[in-house]
């Protein structure tokens, strides 16, 4: 049941075989921390390995070291990889509306192949690819980071009747809830975007990708102007949004219990649970703050903090689910986390069938192989 | 209930699947991503060819910044498993990077069967037999893969 999930994740395998070289750059593009297309891309410059901000920030505290290579490596040492970072975006945007492309032009081969977006894009993905007109059939906008065209139906621009401003027709209703809250948004997008639309529309490829292009170079744009306020990037969606402190790292060994507690509460966070449990949330909380500033599309603080909650409750899920309770630190020596009522006899009868399954696929895997080398 | 850690394991699997390296697979339990049965063919042209070592795998939200918890289920003779099935290698400890994945652990310990670390023995006497009798110790070896059969 758990196991359908997998079919939401998208991997450099869904790219044909006859095109080697995308699966190589969707690859290089991905975190080599979560496998994911990178996120607010961080680079070593001692070594100039590249990870997600997030990833590598919550590596770090665990060991200064960098994954990759092992040398050593300390957060003063990352930089952004803002450049990198637009790449991505333009290439997570683009990324289904070429497989499907491809998927079509080329032969029944890799019908096989379901081509999905991440889990939190619902829509499907067509059958159909029409030229011409009907070019707005095509599975457009599936980019995370696109909220703010659901519609497909991106390319009628009318003028906003109270700021006179270009919006597109699938927004108007949108734009005029939120009292023309968007306007300078759409502004600065609107000649960017007809200069873009020029370009790719003689290529036919991309057809769509004037507009995610635009918002998120419109978006890097407004957070260099104005860091402290992502509402502005999001508009509408975020309605209140709190604006936290900047958090600082912490010997913790030097605090005691009420100045911690004091030093979340300052921060807006909750300063109740455990010793480790207040010093777990306080490093997390650095890592998230400092990984959103790092984000090309960063969140409210609001969310921040909602996130950091369904973290810390995750935490607790498992560590109190009685399987991993006893489990070890780096460096230690392994505990018996299976528990002591663990009796592998048992464990090796009650799973017979899954172990004769797995034998066989990975007797499979080794005449694959040898079949390959010869 | 979707963390980054479920996720990354999803991702894992997903690998092994498509390109799983030799004589190793793993899948998760049914009901719980975060237990993992696995299996470890015995590398071809050493003591331990033809052995089908089983393993369980355990991993928390800490995955992968921490590793997982990996136990020999399959009865184990060998330098560096203790007799409980639990394993000493450096990757599953201080040797651990959050850019491996449940393939790259497969791999390793399949590598560390034969080429263990007598320096940091978990069975001592695997581990002298391995230094002092490689004949009585291959002779041992090939018990164990008799038994893995089971």
């Amino acid at each position: 049941m758990e196991l359908n999930q997998q079919n939401h994740i998208d991997d450099p395998s869904e790219w044909p075989e006859e095109f080697p070289g995308m699966r190589e750059i969707d690859t290089r593009l991905r975190c080599p921390i979560c496998y994911e297309l990178l996120s607010g891309s961080l680079m070593s410059t001692n070594c100039g390995h590249v990870y997600c901000s997030l990833c590598i920030r919550r590596a770090l505290v665990t060991r200064k070291l960098c994954p990759c290579c092992f040398e050593p490596l300390d957060e003063h040492q990352l930089v952004l990889a803002r450049q990198l970072d637009e790449l991505v975006e333009f290439f997570r945007t683009s990324r289904v509306d070429v497989l499907n492309a491809l998927r079509h032009s080329t032969s029944s081969s890799f019908d096989s192949i379901s081509i999905e977006e991440s889990s939190q894009i619902d829509s499907t993905p067509q059958e159909t690819i029409k030229t011409g007109d009907k070019d707005s059939n095509f599975p457009a906008n599936l980019s995370k980071t696109d909220r703010s065209s659901p519609n497909a139906d991106t390319d009628i621009y009318v003028e906003c009747p109270g700021c006179q401003k270009l919006i597109q027709g699938s927004k108007i209703n949108w734009h005029l809830d939120n009292y023309c809250k968007n306007s300078d948004f759409a502004d600065g997008l609107q000649n960017k975007k007809t200069k873009y639309r020029e370009t790719t529309k003689n290529k036919g490829i991309v057809r769509d990708g004037g507009n995610n292009v635009n918002l998120v170079s419109n978006r890097i744009d407004n957070r260099r102007m104005n860091q402290t306020k992502p509402s502005m990037i999001f508009g509408a969606t975020q309605r209140k949004d709190v604006l936290l402190a900047k958090p600082s790292k912490l010997v913790y060994s030097i605090l005691s219990d009420s100045k911690l507690k004091k030093i979340l509460k300052d921060l807006g966070l909750p300063s109740t649970g455990t010793r480790n449990q207040l010093e777990a949330r306080h490093t997390e909380w650095v890592s998230r703050y400092f990984a959103n500033e790092d984000s090309i599309n960063p969140k409210s603080h609001n969310k921040l903090l909602k996130e950091l909650a369904q973290w810390e409750a995750n935490v607790q899920k498992t560590a109190s689910s009685g399987f991993a309770n006893k489990r070890s630190g780096v460096g230690k020596k392994v505990v018996d986390v299976i528990g002591p009522s663990f009796n592998s006899e048992d464990y090796l009868a009650a799973n017979a069938d899954v172990f004769d399954e797995l034998k066989l696929k990975a007797q499979q895997n080794k005449g694959k192989r040898k079949k390959a080398d010869e | 209930m979707s963390t980054p850690t479920r996720r990354r394991l999803f991702r894992d699997f997903k690998r092994l699947k498509n390109d799983s390296p030799t004589g190793i697979m793993g899948t998760p339990c049914a009901d719980n991503i975060m237990v993992w049965n696995a299996i470890i063919l015995g590398p071809a042209e050493t003591p331990f060819e033809d052995g089908t070592f089983k393993l369980i795998m355990n991993f928390d939200e800490s995955y992968p910044n921490r590793p997982p918890t990996v136990r020999f289920i399959s009865e184990m003779f060998h330098p560096n498993v203790y007799a409980n099935g639990d394993l000493c290698l450096d990757i599953l400890q201080s040797r651990w990077s959050p850019a491996y994945d449940v393939s790259a652990i497969l791999t390793s310990i399949q590598s560390l069967l034969h080429d263990p670390n007598p320096n940091s023995p978990a069975n001592a006497e695997a581990a002298a037999l391995y230094r002092e009798n490689r004949r009585e110790y291959v002779r041992r070896i090939r018990e164990t893969v008799e038994k893995s059969w089971i």
